[in-house]
């Protein structure tokens, strides 16, 4: 059912769920006082990529090349029973070992992974709150969980000492009624307060982005946003969504020390991880099925806002290519295109819309490469009249990628900058060890990387030309979320072969 | 006897706590061991920290310039130098910077805030000495144009837009905390104003660069795979930035009326309302700064913070937030919290004020003041974890911490006694709260006020209802 909407001088007031409430109270009030200001659009500019030049009498930087993995940041992986691996990774400088706890379901996304993350946030405030003889009281506050489609890392850094007893508590937070305690009323209240401030802050483009460009019966949609399922929560429908994700999920336990694991801790290790669910629901990975839109833009309509925010992309095909068709692999062209136009201050499209033209705080581009999905996306957000300016930008900028050959510096900074990103990842644990988990839920190692830095190695300007051409062929996804009133003329003159839609 | 016996237990149980933390807070002062200090002639201080089994360097500087150097006409000066700074020096003109960075840095940014402005970067160790002679350039010699200001202009208005007015309650609330101490150095927003902003010319940006960008303001500290050569670099390139003859601008802490004020705003756009509590406290250098970063980690701050204790089960608010906010002579202790349909925004404000007063009047347990120090440690360890965090962390240092920028700080904590914890919380929380009332168009504000009055039960299935 569309919602009734009231609006008051063009401002929307409530839908009509939350009217219930307010309609004993609500008066009408006459629009006498409204003011409309005419506004000045920004005109459209020919898109200019930036000139790399090189600096004269610059000291010289000694070519590092190496795109090995380091001896000892190899993981030591044992396997401690079918679908329990151990890894080892270096210690730290605070010489406080992070424990990390990682379930992996590479083939089906978590069910409710948005219930799941907020569970295992409360269960956080509860050890933290409420402990135990076995609580490690010395490294409880550092309990965190990260939660995505694919991976649920539940992490402790503890001393030396509590090793043993942290991965306990750790492996106690899958046991059956390790959700019993939390209020699940609160916890009802906070999913359905996270749309609210969603929708308050303007990350409910977020979901519209995600509906579009996953398309609708996408099993990551279907992941997600169940509101029937979170208005409904209870313990046992809580314990259920917990249970699902431990018996489709591989166990690793990552563990960053410097002191090494002596088989009688081995041993001890790998009969805590026996009490972990028993993995016995993996599926088959479902085919991708997304069908583009053409030249349709979405639009949020949010009215008082004073920015427009701008989604804008492409689903790119899940199956690599080979090489024999000729074609560049999904992967590899949606890397290569986020950061060539995306990756921040020389990125073409925030050298050119930002540093050039000032349309925009910032603009992005980021290659979300998930299991069952390879989505490139560019994400920024500008002021009201520059709207139609900088949306073209954007379309322009696709444009002249297909057209037009890079110049050889600007492609030389373009693969330097990936190496170096690939060489300082090591160097930052956090980072390293995120990136670890990721290859994880993909069932890959750091070798894909390795792999993937050798296609880098070989850039050159008509490989850009032709992943530009290969994926910026068809009109890209977009979702906007901004002031329909004001700002719709300017789209309409702007992109007049567009075509408006509001969901 | 039994009292001899009791005394024993309570000593050998102080000393098992101490021991541990002892133990636990041996990197800090590893790490600080191997740090070579140097303060070059021009008064600019270094630090380089050589780390085993790196690849790659962070390079944080920090300048003591930031929004209280800013004078009236001039506000949002310091932060929109510090984006000229990305656009352009004598021997890096345009965007080279930029695009060097990019293609050899991991992360390369820079924050203004009211007492300084930071610069940060990690690239591969073998480009250090081109990012130094190009930090030095850009510091020393920068370039400014009219197009580059009107350029950086713009772009400080899109980020005002975006951080400030795109969002209800944001404005009016920060210029509501900020009259609190009108006339003083914290008196206005590092982001400035607009009219400020779009009168500032390259004339009188480049004469603030000269004012306020000198050696002797500079902390710099390299992190990382650090060559030997690196110190003979750092002279080549800062060394003959001359320091001025005057001293740099002065400030001293503030005389804050600590009396209660209550307040409120509305905003058409606001969805729901919300309570905004802040206490005025001491700024980082205080003496009394370290028993105050407890006594807020305690309250509020922490995961097993009073608040979030009492907020396991059947809340009074929606959601709430605390973050620490402290300069060098002034520091805010904060609250944000949004109602429940059936509790008053006076409620919530009872609530909070009641914990100070309970805890004024006891304090804590031996057992309870080690945890928080030990959660303090921890929070201090885990900058050793990240190099760039590590370096911003070195560069950030008080003169009295010259040479123990990390333990120095830690010790303050650990010599934090539970009379401390009393005395400042009677000191400088029980006198008065700045009560900030956020309130949303009055059909919200009135069926509200409405839902305070229903039975709880009614207003709770309302509630679930609504939301």
């Amino acid at each position: 059912m569309r919602p009734f909407v009231v609006k008051l001088c063009g401002i929307k007031l409530c839908s009509i769920n939350s009217c219930l409430l307010l309609s004993f109270f609500l008066i009408l009030l006459i629009c006498g006082g409204c003011q409309q200001t005419k506004m000045t659009f920004t005109p459209v500019q020919s898109p200019e990529p930036p000139s790399f030049k090189p600096l004269i009498n610059a000291p010289i930087v000694e070519s590092s090349g190496s795109s090995l993995v380091e001896h000892h940041l190899v993981p030591q992986v044992s396997v401690l029973a079918p679908f329990h691996l151990l890894h080892i990774l270096p210690g730290r400088l605070s010489t406080l070992n992070r424990i990390h706890l990682v379930a992996v379901s590479p083939n089906q996304p978590y069910q409710d992974a948005d219930i799941l993350a907020k569970a295992f946030t409360e269960k956080g405030l509860w050890l933290a709150n409420k402990p135990s003889a076995k609580t490690p009281f010395n490294c409880i506050e550092s309990f965190n969980s990260q939660v995505s489609l694919h991976s649920v890392t539940l992490t402790l850094a503890c001393p030396d000492d509590q090793l043993e007893t942290a991965l306990s508590l750790l492996v106690d937070i899958w046991s059956t009624g390790s959700f019993s305690d939390l209020d699940i009323a609160k916890l009802r209240r906070q999913l359905a307060l996270d749309k609210h401030i969603n929708a308050f802050n303007g990350n409910e483009i977020e979901k519209l982005w995600a509906e579009k460009i996953l398309g609708q019966t996408h099993p990551y949609n279907g992941a997600l946003n169940n509101e029937a399922q979170q208005k409904t929560l209870t313990h046992q429908s809580l314990e259920k969504i917990a249970h699902q994700a431990g018996i489709q999920s591989q166990w690793h336990l990552i563990i960053e020390r410097d002191a090494s694991i002596e088989p009688q801790q081995k041993t001890v290790i790998a009969a805590q991880m026996k009490r972990l669910p028993v993995p016995s629901s993996f599926s088959e990975p479902k085919l991708d099925s997304f069908k583009p839109y053409g030249k349709t833009l979405y639009v949020i309509d949010a009215p008082g806002s004073v920015q427009t925010q701008v989604r804008l992309g492409y689903h790119l095909p899940l199956q690599a290519h080979s090489s024999d068709s000729g074609q560049i692999d999904s992967t590899f062209s949606c890397e290569l295109l986020s950061r060539w136009l995306g990756r921040s201050f020389s990125g073409r499209l925030y050298y050119d819309l930002r540093e050039r033209r000032g349309l925009t705080y910032g603009i992005y581009g980021r290659c979300f490469d998930n299991p069952m999905a390879t989505i490139l996306k560019y994400y920024g957000s500008t002021q009201l009249q520059h709207t139609g300016a900088f949306i073209k930008g954007i379309l322009d900028h696709l444009q002249l990628a297909q057209t037009e050959l890079a110049e050889d510096d600007e492609v030389k900074a373009l693969a330097d900058y990936y190496q170096n990103q690939f060489n300082l990842m090591f160097d930052d644990p956090a980072h390293r060890t995120a990136r670890y988990i990721q290859l994880l839920s993909k069932q890959q190692d750091w070798q894909a990387i390795v792999n993937q830095q050798a296609q880098w190695q070989r850039l050159n300007s008509l490989t850009l030309q032709q992943a530009a051409q290969q994926v910026f062929h068809a009109p890209p996804v977009m979702v906007i979320r901004g002031d329909l009133d004001k700002i719709k003329p300017d789209l309409q003159e702007k992109l007049p072969d567009w075509h408006i839609v509001t969901p | 006897m039994a009292h001899l016996f009791i005394a024993a237990t309570i000593t050998t149980s102080v000393a098992a706590a101490n021991d541990e933390l002892v133990k636990l807070a041996l990197p800090l002062y590893q790490v600080e061991k191997t740090i070579e200090y140097r303060r070059l002639d021009n008064g600019l201080e270094v630090r380089l920290l050589p780390l085993a089994q790196r690849q790659s360097v962070a390079i944080a500087s920090q300048f003591a310039v930031g929004s209280r150097n800013e004078s009236q006409g001039q506000t949002g000066y310091a932060h929109l130098f510090e984006h000229m700074l990305f656009k352009g020096s004598q021997n890096a003109p345009g965007d080279s910077y930029s695009q060097t960075m990019s293609a050899l840095s991991g992360r390369f940014n820079a924050s203004t805030f009211f007492d300084y402005t930071n610069y940060y970067l990690n690239l591969p160790s073998n480009a250090l000495e081109l990012a130094l002679w190009l930090e030095a350039d850009r510091f020393i010699r920068p370039s400014l144009t009219t197009d580059t200001v009107k350029n950086q202009q713009q772009t400080v208005l899109e980020e005002m837009a975006t951080t400030i007015d795109n969002q209800p309650y944001i404005r009016p609330a920060m210029e509501f905390l900020l009259k609190q101490v009108q006339g003083t150095p914290y008196g206005h927003a590092v982001i400035g104003s607009k009219t400020d902003i779009e009168a500032a010319t390259t004339e009188s940006l480049t004469q603030f660069h000269q004012t306020f960008y000198r050696p002797d303001t500079l902390q710099l500290s390299i992190v990382g795979q650090v060559p030997p050569q690196t110190l003979t670099w750092v002279k080549a390139y800062f060394a003959d930035w001359p320091m001025p003859n005057n001293t740099p601008q002065g400030f001293h802490p503030l005389q804050v009326n600590r009396q209660s004020v209550h307040h409120e705003i509305i905003d058409a756009r606001g969805p729901w309302p919300g309570l905004l509590l802040a206490w005025h406290t001491v700024g980082r250098s205080h003496q009394d700064a370290a028993a105050i970063s407890l006594v807020e980690s305690y309250l509020l701050q922490s995961r097993s913070s009073v608040l979030a204790k009492l907020s396991l089960t059947e809340p009074k608010q929606l959601l709430y937030y605390s973050l620490p906010l402290t300069m060098e002579h002034f520091g805010v202790m904060n609250l944000v919290m949004v109602p429940r349909a059936n509790i008053s925004l006076d409620q919530l404000t009872e609530q909070i004020t009641a914990i100070i007063d309970d805890f004024a009047a006891g304090g804590l347990t031996s057992e309870q003041l080690k945890q928080l120090k030990l959660r303090s440690l921890q929070q201090q360890l885990a900058k050793l974890d990240n190099d760039i965090s590590l370096a911003t962390t070195l560069s950030a240092t008080l003169e009295k911490d010259r040479l123990t920028p990390l333990s120095g700080p830690w010790e303050r904590v650990n010599a934090v006694t539970n009379a401390d914890i009393i005395r400042v919380t009677r000191q400088y929380l029980q006198p008065g709260v700045v009560r900030l009332d956020l309130l949303p168009p009055w059909y919200i504000r009135w069926s509200k006020a409405v839902l305070e009055w229903l039975p709880t039960g009614w207003t709770d299935s309302l509630e679930e209802q609504v939301l």
